[in-house]
């Protein structure tokens, strides 16, 4: 995971804007939650939008002229019927 | 050996720059005395007492100008008490180098005091945190 510098202070090294790994923090001897708490990295990329692959189109329109099923059981109307 | 006056002193509190928000530094370390005088001191050649060093008590006293706003002291320090904090010091913020040593350390963050002055002051906090280890004196560049 990738962090991105938002303090106005250097962090580990690291000026606005600058890209941090988890190893280039916990090499410096920061801790990740610490410097999320308090507002001097975020995650990167936290907040853009995720674009969606868009489905691909399923027809559902229903064939009126052929039946989607046929049922061979006669009988069983034949008995309704009676 | 050139004597120098601290301008520029840098100072990193769990891997943050706050150097520009400080205005003191002092990096402590004493020894423990423990005395070893038996009555053998008749073998030394004066009669005195004899002592060695037992454990090191380290710790760092730290002025602060207070600043509230996002990602600035109070916001770095404050969610760090009560907790052990990396602190690095050094002389000039230059290339760490033998006439720039940096000292690094691990640092309790024993207190804090989010407000502290009097009318038309400056709001400052003064800190002594001890130091939870050793100090360890880095000179490689």
């Amino acid at each position: 995971m990738q962090y991105v510098v938002t303090s106005n202070k250097k962090v580990c090294g690291k000026v606005k804007d600058d890209k941090l790994t988890v190893d280039d923090i916990l090499g410096a001897g920061a801790n990740v939650e610490h410097l999320l708490a308090s507002g001097h990295i975020t995650i990167a990329n936290a907040g853009t939008a995720v674009k969606a692959t868009p489905a691909p189109k399923q027809d559902f329109s229903f064939n009126e002229e052929e039946p989607a099923f046929q049922s061979d059981n006669s009988e069983g109307e034949k008995e309704w019927q009676e | 050996m050139a004597r120098i006056v601290l301008t520029n002193v840098k100072v990193l509190i769990g891997a943050v720059d706050l150097s520009d928000h400080i205005s003191s530094v002092s990096l402590s370390t004493t020894y423990d005395v423990l005395e070893t005088t038996a009555f053998a001191a008749g073998n030394v050649p004066e009669a005195a007492k004899s002592r060695i060093a037992g454990l090191a008590d380290n710790s760092v006293t730290f002025e602060f100008h207070q600043d509230y706003a996002t990602s600035e002291v109070e916001a770095t320090v404050y969610p760090l008490l009560g907790t052990v904090a990396s602190v690095t010091v050094s002389p000039t913020s230059g290339t760490v180098a033998a006439d720039n040593p940096e000292y690094q350390f691990n640092a309790l963050i024993s207190e804090w005091t989010p407000l502290n002055g009097a009318v038309g002051e400056l709001a400052t906090a003064s800190v002594t945190w001890p130091i939870s280890g050793g100090i360890v004196k880095d000179v490689t560049p």
